[in-house]
């Protein structure tokens, strides 16, 4: 599981996905979903979207 | 004493009174008391009625357990190959798991008879662990708004005492742990009770004692959990049990009894009929509308669906390659949602403008979000047209939007 940045909106809020362990992406999530901040405080960092 | 009215049952009927000073009256049929009154005020005991209509003496609302019925289950009804922490199936019932075997988790149609339940939430080991780390746990939670618990009046000298009654079913008879959280405090009181008989429905009741030291803050935050203990590694019971409230010490959390639910493949458990209610007595289950228990549910959690065809709601082109769709809420939410899930499939989705569609190039994403309505982006081919009105519709049979607002 990984999340990457989707896009920026006017706001300067980040949108983030989850990328599941079978590739799929079906979750979409803003900045300050808990799981994502427990996910970068272990260490990792979401990729920019292609 | 009191003075005791007794309409007789027994001999040859009739009246019987006696009396005492303590200024209490008693009204009783064959020699229990169905009224007293005193000082302090009337208490009934059994049923009460009006013009034939018999009335619940118990409060509406009493129960602090949201869906404990397990009646609601927005994300599904069956979920398998579960790992990790998370909420799938039945609303407001989440897990904290780690190492802790493989399971599946559904909405189960078994539930104990003659009792008025539709379901149970049941858990079924798919992957064991029978030779646990000392750090792997498996527990179910109910976490509940502080806000709602207020009238605990913890960190008082008048903490009130509640009482835990559920129901439970599993193969693997023994001790259990039941543990009361507060999360602002981070305090912690733990009980155990004991699984009698395998694959037999057992009712259980453990009343918790008020917290006079303790803290739920008046908000909408995480302010008091119940947790079902079902694996444990050392970590979490090699201390002395927690029984009175503590400050958290993870090694007194469970205990050292505890049954490891874990240790086979087709080990089950299932629970409903979870009620939490003010004082030492458990009450019958408080069963609520099904629009109401919905309602509540949707707080934290709100679903929308279409079917083939079917519209889930309208907003404008922002740009010609993304569909701004706004929704607003069944029921305003505990916060403004931070997930929203999808199919994980784009074509499942579509936007309808002019008199066409297009299907979308990658699923719609959460773009903004607020506690009354969220902004929605469905990503598309470059075919739209700026400032024109258009909805969001789909040609599949199962695509939803789900919006998250759990603690």
């Amino acid at each position: 599981m990984k999340y990457i940045i989707l896009e920026i909106n006017e706001y300067g809020n980040k949108i983030y996905g989850r990328i599941d362990d079978d590739g799929i992406m079906r979750t979409t999530c803003t900045e300050n979903h808990q799981p994502l901040l427990e996910w970068i405080a272990e260490g990792n960092t979401p990729e920019d979207a292609d | 004493m009191a003075i005791n009215i007794n309409a007789k049952t027994t001999g040859v009927g009739g009246l019987e009174t006696s009396a005492d000073n303590s200024g209490n009256i008693n009204i009783q049929s064959g020699g229990s008391t169905v009224m007293s009154v005193t000082s302090s005020g009337v208490a009934v005991t059994g049923s009460f009625s009006q013009n034939g209509a018999v009335y619940s003496t118990q409060p509406t609302f009493r129960n602090l357990i949201i869906n404990g019925d397990m009646r609601i289950a927005q994300r599904g009804t069956s979920v398998a190959g579960i790992g990790g922490n998370g909420l799938n199936t039945v609303d407001r019932f989440t897990r904290e798991l780690s190492a802790g075997g493989n399971w599946t988790m559904s909405q189960d149609a078994d539930v104990p008879p003659g009792q008025g339940f539709a379901y149970s939430m049941k858990y079924l080991c798919t992957t064991a662990n029978a030779s646990l780390g000392s750090s792997s746990y498996f527990l179910i939670e109910s976490r509940n708004e502080g806000q709602n618990f207020q009238h605990l009046k913890y960190g008082t000298a008048n903490a009130e005492s509640v009482t835990l009654s559920f129901w439970v079913k599993t193969n693997k008879t023994g001790t259990y742990t039941l543990e009361a959280f507060q999360a602002d405090a981070n305090r912690n009181k733990a009980h155990t009770y004991t699984i009698n008989s395998a694959n037999t429905w057992e009712k259980k009741i453990i009343t918790i004692g008020g917290d006079t030291s303790g803290v739920i803050n008046n908000d909408n935050g995480d302010g008091y959990r119940i947790s079902w203990w079902l694996v444990a590694g050392t970590d979490f019971t090699s201390g002395t049990l927690a029984t009175s409230w503590s400050n958290i010490v993870n090694a007194n959390r469970v205990s050292s009894s505890q049954v490891n639910l874990a240790d086979s493949t087709s080990n089950y458990i299932n629970i409903t009929g979870v009620q939490l209610e003010v004082g030492s007595t458990a009450t019958e289950f408080e069963h609520l509308p099904v629009d109401v228990e919905l309602a509540r549910c949707q707080r934290y959690y709100q679903k929308i669906e279409a079917n083939t065809s079917q519209y889930f709601d309208s907003g404008w082109v922002y740009t010609s390659s993304n569909f701004a769709m706004i929704h607003t809420w069944t029921v305003p939410m505990r916060i403004a949602p931070t997930s929203m899930d999808t199919t994980g499939t784009a074509s499942d989705y579509r936007v309808a403008y002019a008199a066409t569609g297009t299907p979308c190039t990658s699923i719609p994403n959460l773009n903004q979000t607020g506690v009354s309505a969220a902004r929605i982006h469905f990503p598309t081919a470059s075919v739209l047209t700026v400032g024109h009105a258009a909805a969001g519709f789909t040609n599949s049979s199962n695509a939803y939007l789900g919006f998250s607002a759990e603690l």
